[in-house]
């Protein structure tokens, strides 16, 4: 079901809002969960069965080592120091075993479905190769909605009992709820089991104020949506199926709208996401903050799908840079490389992790892994420069502050971003390799006007997709300087706020590129 | 006292708000439905043109998808049989709509015939999909803005006043052509082939129903068209028919002989342009002639207009390819 379709919009979130109300405070998370089953069974049927099997895994197993914790603390304040410390590391032991097994098992389903082909493809390469005779036959496989984003907050679920972040659930039905919960299962935010599930668990009562702002948030991610990503959809996907025949601008062009594209697919679809939430009096994570206005591209990845990056921070890049390997590598890198290289060079290893799983958790390709790799060069690359720059800038008479070299830092990230956005969409390595080739050869097939009038984007239509990107730019530009655009719209005279209401209602409606002429477009991270 | 008074006020402004949107949503459905009196196909002017028809005047009616207002030209059956016919066509018509669509039609008139055009059944490929046309089908009688939004374009206000008469009734011609990729036998049953949604078909019962219940026999038709049609949807359409005793008509089958993927598709084996439209429009004509007693109105004053737009009907084809006429 799509988070954009009236399906959702009225009859299914309707529907649920009316049953969340109307039923008891207690019983309201009850309400969520035969929802989110609902919307898991109407968008794909009996694969409903996969996720709720696989969450009472991890949930057996987070309650093992709840009771192991519970027993070893337990025995321990009976034990003399030297025991106690030796009992302490059994349990941690124990419970990082369970653990491991937890995330094997959400890791398995997840490699199983979405990996086996691609991997079976690329070893079925590697024996051709040897001339080894064997081969493994592909599997028509079926993927559960939403399952990368469920693995991963079953997996940080899972590790935050381990840790002792948060208690295990003890109530089965609850813990479906939080990973199951509708909103965020199709696209995210990530969602953490501390922040999301007491929101869940304790039922809210009705706030005239919260549901207001979650219709405003609803609005503006379909306005992202449908007047703008999905208005774009035609001329990008032509120009991509048909990349050999564009150059220079065209290409370069194309870019750029696919970025733009995919920005509005993903943050509309989180905003809507965001809104469905705050209906039931319930806030998510923030997804985006602003990413065009990043200065490099790590603070472009702080905010771009932030909630992924906080789950590969967390989850991997400080397990690994805490870990005795990376410790005994960074007192080495002391040793010998200086006091910067300390921390530089274990981190490097640790995010080589990060940005392959970066890579591979967007899909089952090679791109997707060139793609991870790309950005953690540049991210290497930076870190391993940042002494000569530390140097270099003041020479040059320099300073990271001054506004001309910050506006340098915004346009260079975007333009790196939007290179890495041609590897992420073309359809293969060498579509990529031949996209970013050409866009240094002038393209002579006529004037670029009738290029986007031919593939899907006339006049006026551009026109619309033009004013729209400018309103985004204006809002994104109005955040970045702290200012609340609901609350500073919510402060203002009736006639002024149902204006504004009323304008976005209209936008959406009649400037969305929905219905005859349009295709339906599904949302782009939906598929990862 | 003064919390019952806040709980008034906000009351009225909660009411005050709700009435003033759907005032919005009323205007903009209004403005948007006039505008959209043109030939532009995103929403075919035609079916608004349909209640311009005096009352209980159509003998045959034919509705559906894009392939029917592409392939049905009522016409030539007036030209040559002398009974009156409409095209109600809607781009990727659902069949939700149909049945919309069928309630308004029976306000008005109550046609001998109605050929249900069955592509609508395949539109959706899944049930999230199939629900979704369902709640927007039902949506789009309430705010019709929803479903007319594109004819919002201001180059499109000078259709505002527009005279709503179509002499094509309902018939959209389409000319040139671009030939199929492919040549192939598109008919030959497919295992794969998603199956029918329950919900589809059960709508089309009860279409089906309705007919009956005015008075109308039902034809369920399928207009050729490479990319939808294969032999299992087919078969899956023709146990429907068998079922509920209404005949079926798949031109797919009927004209497999008769259309050219070459020259009869104006874009590459999904629509017929004029020249396919000829041959189904002749198949139709003759199968009606054949099988209903419809009355032949040309001598009859009541229908003297059917003769002028004929005249003009002429004047249209001339202006996009002649071959409907002289397949007729």
């Amino acid at each position: 079901m799509q988070y954009n379709s009236w399906l959702y919009l009225l009859a299914f979130l309707g529907v649920t809002v009316l049953c969340y109300y109307l039923a008891p405070l207690r019983l309201r998370w009850t309400v969520l969960l035969g929802a989110s089953a609902v919307f898991y069974w109407i968008s794909c049927g009996w694969l409903l069965c996969v996720l709720p099997l696989t969450a009472l895994g991890v949930y057996l197993l987070a309650l093992r080592m709840e009771r192991v914790k519970e027993s070893g603390r337990a025995a321990a304040a009976a034990l003399p120091r030297e025991e106690r410390r030796l009992l302490r590391e059994r349990t941690q032991r124990q419970t990082g075993r369970l653990l491991a097994l937890t995330a094997a098992g959400a890791f398995g389903v997840l490699f199983f479905t979405k990996y086996f082909n691609f991997a079976a493809v690329n070893l079925n390469a590697l024996l051709a190769a040897l001339r080894v005779p064997a081969r493994i036959p592909g599997l028509h496989l079926l993927m559960p909605l939403g399952i990368s984003f469920y693995t991963l907050s079953a997996v940080s679920y899972a590790a935050d009992v381990a840790h002792g972040v948060c208690p295990a659930q003890r109530n089965y039905g609850k813990l479906l709820a939080f990973l199951l919960f509708f909103p965020v299962i199709t696209e995210g935010p990530v969602s953490r089991y501390g922040q999301l599930a007491p929101q869940i668990s304790r039922g809210n009562r009705f706030d005239c104020r919260t549901f207001a702002f979650g219709v405003q948030l609803i609005l503006w991610g379909l306005f992202q949506k449908v007047v703008l990503a999905d208005r774009l959809d035609r001329y990008v996907g032509n120009i991509f199926d048909h990349y050999r025949s564009y150059s220079g601008i065209v290409t370069a062009l194309t870019a750029v709208l696919y970025t733009f594209q995919i920005y509005m697919d993903f943050s509309g679809c989180v905003d809507i996401a965001r809104g469905s939430a705050e209906l039931f009096g319930i806030h998510l994570a923030e997804n985006f903050r602003r990413p065009f206005f990043a200065n490099s591209v790590n603070d472009f990845w702080r905010r771009w799908h932030i909630t992924l990056g906080a789950w590969l921070r967390d989850y991997i890049f400080y397990p690994l840079s805490m870990s005795r390997g990376f410790q005994r590598l960074s007192r080495w890198s002391r040793k010998y490389l200086g006091a910067y290289y300390a921390a530089a060079v274990p981190a490097l290893f640790a995010l080589l992790a990060v940005w392959l799983g970066n890579g591979i958790w967007h899909g089952a390709a090679w791109k997707y892994i060139v793609y991870g790799l790309y950005y953690y060069a540049i991210t290497a690359l930076g870190m391993l420069l940042e002494p000569v720059f530390l140097r270099l800038l003041p020479a040059l008479g320099l300073s990271r502050e001054q506004r001309g070299y910050r506006i340098f830092q915004i346009l260079r990230t975007f333009v790196l971003v939007n290179v890495g956005m041609v590897i992420f969409r073309a359809d293969s390595l060498p579509a990529a390799a031949f996209m970013l080739r050409s866009v240094f050869r002038p393209y002579r097939g006529g004037s670029l006007a009738g290029v986007l009038a031919a593939q899907g984007l006339p006049l006026g239509q551009a026109a619309i997709a033009a004013a729209g990107a400018a309103v985004v730019f204006a809002v994104s530009l109005l955040r970045e300087r702290g200012v609340c655009l609901r609350e500073a719209v919510a402060r203002r005279p009736i006639p002024v706020r149902w204006a504004v209401y009323f304008a976005a209602l209209l936008a959406v409606l009649i400037a969305g590129a929905y219905g005859p002429g349009f295709g339906s477009v599904d949302f782009i991270y939906a598929q990862f | 006292m003064n919390k019952r008074s806040a709980r008034g006020r906000a009351a009225l402004r909660l009411t005050a708000f709700f009435l003033l949107g759907a005032l919005l949503l009323e205007g903009f459905s209004l403005l948007s439905r006039e505008m959209g009196r043109d030939r532009a196909a995103l929403r075919n002017y035609s079916t608004t043109s349909f209640f311009a028809e005096p009352r209980d005047t159509i003998d045959v009616l034919a509705i559906g998808t894009s392939s029917v207002y592409s392939s049905v030209a009522p016409m030539e059956w007036w030209n040559r049989y002398g009974f009156t016919g409409y095209t109600w066509g809607e781009p990727s018509q659902r069949i939700f709509e149909t049945y919309e669509y069928l309630k308004k039609i029976y306000r008005t008139q109550r046609p001998a015939v109605v050929f249900l055009e069955v592509g609508a059944l395949y539109r959706d490929t899944t049930r999230a999909q199939v629900l979704d046309s369902l709640v927007k089908s039902r949506l789009e009688q309430a705010v019709p803005l929803i479903a007319y939004h594109r004819n919002l374009d201001p180059r499109k206000l000078r259709n505002l006043g527009a005279p709503r008469h179509s002499v094509t009734k309902g018939f959209f011609p389409r000319a040139g052509t671009v030939q199929s990729d492919s040549l192939s036998d598109y008919m030959k049953a497919e295992k794969s082939t998603v199956p029918m949604d329950p919900l589809c078909s059960g709508e089309l019962r009860r279409c089906v129903r309705l007919c009956h219940r005015h008075g109308s026999q039902v034809v369920l038709l399928s207009v050729p068209d490479r990319s939808s049609w294969n032999g299992s949807r087919h078969d899956a359409v023709e146990r429907l028919a068998e079922a509920w005793g209404v005949p079926y008509l798949d031109l797919n089958l009927e004209l497999r002989e008769e259309i050219n993927w070459r020259t009869d598709t104006v874009d590459g084996g999904i629509h017929l342009n004029c020249a396919g439209a000829g041959k189904v429009t002749a198949y139709l004509g003759s199968y009606l002639s054949s099988r209903y007693r419809l009355p032949d109105h040309r001598g009859d004053a009541a229908y003297s207009a059917w003769n002028r737009d004929w005249k003009k009907f002429s004047g249209v084809l001339s202006a996009a390819e002649r071959p409907v006429s002289s397949a007729a």
